[in-house]
C-alpha cells in the first residue's frame, strides 16, 4: 500500500522487466538469481507474473492461442514437452471451472473490447493457467464493482499456496476484506516506510497516510 | 531501355484470320495508344510511386528462356476446381460446371459473333497515358477466359492458378478475363499467382442484379517479377462484390480496382493485406464510384513492411451527385518495421451527394511496444511476440473471407510467410 506516486507500480514494472525504467541502485535477487539480468520473458518463465493495472488489448490474437503459446514457452524453457491442444484445453477448462469463469473468454481476442472487470478477471485466469511462483497484482481491484472484486478476490484466494508469493498493490482496504494479507507494507517515496499485519491496512483506511508523515516514518526507521 | 516500339515488336503476334474485323481494329488502336505513350512513368500522378522502368530493362531484355526459378512448380493454394494458366494462357479446361455456366478460352469466344463480348472489350480506354498497360494488354489481346453464369445459378468455386514457364521469346505476358454474372448468379473466384517475369492481367466483370462475386487473390511471386492487375467492375442493383487481396511476393505488384456502383443497393467490399520484404513493392490503386443512391462500399487494407519493402495505397471513393444515402468506409493501416521501408498512402474521398455516411483513415506506425511487453511478460520470446502481433494485424483481413475453405487456405499461406519471415 502507499500513497499515489509512492512507487508501487514502478516496483512491479521493474520486477517484470518493463522498458522505460532504469535501475540506478540495488538489486533483485529471486530464487538465487539476479532477476534484473534476465529478459522479461525469462523472468516470466522463471515464475514471475505481473497482473497489469491496465491490461493491454491485443486485437487479432486469440486468448486461447496466446495462453497456449505462453504456457508452451514456459515448458520449453524448462525443457518440458509442449502441451498439445487437447492437454492444454483440459488444463484451461479446469482453471475456468475453479475460477467460475465462462469459457467464452477463450474465444475472444486478448482483452479486446473487455470491460474493466473482464480484463482483470482475464489477468487472474492467466495467472491460474501459468501458475507463477511470484505474482504481482498491480491495482487489480481498481475500477471493479463489488461482484467483480469478489470474483478476483476468490481467484486470488484459490491460488494461494505455500510455494507461491503474491504481492497485491492496492489503495484500498476493501480488497483486504476479501483477501487476508499475511503482511502489509507501506511504500512511500520509493521505500518501505512501515510494515505490519492486517491491522495496519485498517488503520491506513481510517487515518490515511498522513500519520506516517507525522513521525510514523521515524518510528519505523528507529525500530528497524 | 526498351522503347515502346521495341516492346510492341517483341509482343506483336497478329490476330488469327478467323477473328472479326472489330477485334483487329481494337488491337490496332490500342497498339497506337501504347506507341504514343510508352510504359507508364512517375510523372503520371497514378504512377508517381511505382516505376515500371525495371520491367523495360529487366524482363524484355535479360530474362530469356529457361530462367524460371521453380515458381511455376508451386501447388495451387486450393487444389480442387483448379484451372491452370501458364504465361497467361489457359492450359487445361478446368473443372466440371453445373448447367448454366459457360467457360471458354477468349481466343475461341472471339472467333464467333458476340455483341456482349464486343461491348465489354471496347469499353476500356486504351488512349490515356496512365492506361498504357491496358493499351498493351489490348494490343496483345489473345489469351484469357470468358466466364458466364446464367440467371440464378450458383457456379461454385473456380481456382485460377497462374504460373509461368519463361519459355517464350518475351517474358511479358498479357491475359484478359471476362466475367458476367446474370441476375441472382454467384461465383467464388480464387486466384493464385506464382509467376516469374511479367504478367499483365485485366479482369472485366459485369455483375447483374442481386448477383454475388467473391474474389480472393493471392500472389507469391519471386523477386524480379512484375504483376500488373486491373479489375474493371460494373455492378447492377443489389449486386455484391467481395474482394480480398493477399500480397506475399518479392517482386513488384500493381493492382488497380475500379468499381462502378451503377444501380441502387450495389455493394463492394475491398480488402487487402500486403507484406513486402526484401525489395518487394506493392501498389494498390482503388477507385470506387458511387453513381446511384443507396450503395455501399468499403476499403480495408493493411500492410506490414520489412527491409526495403515499399507499398503504395491510393484509395479513391467518389460519391457522385444524386448518389444519396451512400455509405463508404475506407481504412489503410501500415506497420513500418524497418528504417528503409516506405509507404505512400493517399485516401481520397470526393462527396457530391447528400446524406452520405463516409469515413476514411490512414495510419503508418510501429508495433505497440506495450503489447510486445505484455506478451513477453507472459513468457513469449520477443521475436515470437512481434511475429504474433504483426500476424494478428494482417490476419484480420484474411479473416474477413467468408468461405471457410478459402479463408483457411489463405491463412495457411500467410502463416507460412510469417514463419519464414525472420
Amino acid at each position: 500500500m502507499g500513497p499515489n506516486g509512492s512507487g508501487k507500480s514502478t516496483l512491479g514494472n521493474v520486477i517484470a522487466g518493463r522498458e522505460g525504467y532504469q535501475v540506478t541502485k540495488g538489486r533483485v535477487e529471486y530464487l538465487g538469481k539476479d532477476l534484473l539480468a534476465l529478459e522479461p520473458e525469462e523472468r516470466a518463465c522463471e515464475g514471475v507474473f505481473l497482473a497489469f493495472q491496465y491490461p493491454v488489448e491485443i486485437p487479432g490474437v486469440n486468448n486461447t492461442y496466446f495462453l497456449r503459446a505462453a504456457l508452451n514457452a514456459r515448458r520449453k524453457y524448462h525443457g518440458e514437452a509442449e502441451l498439445d491442444s487437447v492437454g492444454f484445453l483440459k488444463r484451461v477448462r479446469e482453471k475456468l471451472e475453479v475460477l467460475h469463469i465462462g469459457d467464452e473468454l477463450l474465444h475472444r481476442a486478448v482483452n479486446e473490447g473487455f470491460s474493466g472487470g473482464e480484463k482483470k478477471r482475464n489477468e487472474i485466469f492467466q495467472m491460474a493457467v501459468l501458475e507463477p511462483r511470484l505474482a504481482i497484482l498491480d491495482e487489480t481491484d481498481s475500477g471493479l464493482d463489488i461482484d467483480a472484486l469478489k470474483t478476483v478476490a476468490e481467484g486470488v484466494n484459490r491460488l494461494r499456496s505455500p510455494d507461491r508469493s503474491m504481492v497485491l498493490v492496492t489503495h484500498y482496504q476493501r480488497l483486504l476484506d476479501y483477501i487476508e494479507p499475511d503482511h502489509v507494507h507501506v511504500l512511500a517515496g520509493g521505500r518501505i516506510v512501515t510494515s505490519g499485519g492486517p491491522g495496519l491496512a485498517r488503520r491506513l483506511e481510517e487515518e490515511g497516510y498522513a500519520w506516517l508523515e507525522d513521525g510514523g516514518i521515524a518510528e519505523v526507521a528507529e525500530a528497524s | 531501355m526498351s522503347t515502346p516500339a521495341h516492346i510492341v515488336e517483341r509482343l506483336d503476334r497478329p490476330a488469327p484470320e478467323s477473328w472479326p474485323t472489330w477485334s483487329r481494329a481494337l488491337r490496332d488502336r490500342a497498339r497506337e495508344g501504347f506507341l504514343a505513350h510508352g510504359l507508364p512513368h512517375s510523372r503520371l500522378e497514378d504512377w508517381k510511386y511505382t516505376s515500371l522502368a525495371g520491367l523495360a530493362d529487366g524482363v524484355l531484355d535479360t530474362i530469356g528462356p529457361g530462367e524460371g526459378d521453380g515458381a511455376s512448380m508451386r501447388a495451387p493454394v486450393i487444389e480442387h476446381r483448379v484451372l491452370r494458366l501458364e504465361d497467361g494462357r489457359p492450359v487445361d479446361s478446368g473443372p466440371e460446371w453445373p448447367e448454366g455456366v459457360e467457360l471458354r478460352p477468349l481466343s475461341e469466344a472471339l472467333a464467333e459473333p458476340d455483341e456482349a463480348l464486343r461491348g465489354m472489350l471496347e469499353a476500356l480506354n486504351t488512349q490515356h497515358p496512365a492506361q498504357a498497360m491496358t493499351a498493351l494488354n489490348t494490343a496483345d489481346l489473345r489469351h484469357g477466359l470468358v466466364l458466364r453464369v446464367s440467371e440464378g445459378v450458383d457456379a461454385g468455386r473456380l481456382v485460377l492458378a497462374w504460373r509461368s514457364t519463361t519459355q517464350g521469346a518475351a517474358a511479358l505476358h498479357n491475359a484478359r478475363l471476362l466475367v458476367s454474372l446474370a441476375p441472382g448468379a454467384r461465383l467464388d473466384l480464387v486466384e493464385d499467382f506464382s509467376v516469374a517475369g511479367a504478367l499483365n492481367v485485366i479482369h472485366q466483370v459485369s455483375l447483374g442484379e442481386r448477383s454475388l462475386l467473391r474474389h480472393a487473390r493471392m500472389q507469391a511471386n519471386p523477386a524480379a517479377s512484375w504483376l500488373i492487375t486491373r479489375i474493371e467492375l460494373a455492378q447492377s442493383a443489389d449486386s455484391r462484390f467481395e474482394h480480398t487481396s493477399l500480397d506475399l511476393g518479392l517482386g513488384l505488384a500493381r493492382h488497380d480496382v475500379r468499381c462502378c456502383l451503377a444501380e441502387s443497393g450495389a455493394r463492394c467490399d475491398l480488402a487487402g493485406a500486403y507484406l513486402p520484404t526484401g525489395k518487394a513493392h506493392v501498389d494498390h490503386h482503388l477507385d470506387v464510384r458511387h453513381e446511384a443512391p443507396g450503395c455501399g462500399s468499403s476499403q480495408t487494407y493493411r500492410g506490414v513492411l520489412h527491409d526495403e519493402g515499399r507499398a503504395v495505397f491510393n484509395g479513391r471513393v467518389h460519391v457522385l451527385p444524386g448518389a444519396d444515402d451512400s455509405e463508404a468506409h475506407q481504412s489503410n493501416q501500415n506497420l513500418l518495421l524497418s528504417r528503409n521501408a516506405e509507404v505512400d498512402t493517399k485516401p481520397e474521398l470526393i462527396i457530391e451527394a447528400d446524406e452520405v455516411v463516409a469515413s476514411h483513415g490512414a495510419t503508418v506506425g510501429q508495433l505497440d511496444e506495450l503489447a510486445v511487453f505484455y506478451l513477453r511478460s507472459r513468457g513469449i520470446e520477443e521475436s515470437a511476440a512481434r511475429r504474433m502481433l504483426t500476424g494478428a494485424f494482417c490476419r484480420s483481413v484474411v479473416e474477413c473471407i467468408e468461405d471457410e475453405i478459402v479463408r483457411e487456405a489463405f491463412m495457411a499461406r500467410l502463416d507460412d510467410h510469417l514463419e519464414q519471415d525472420r
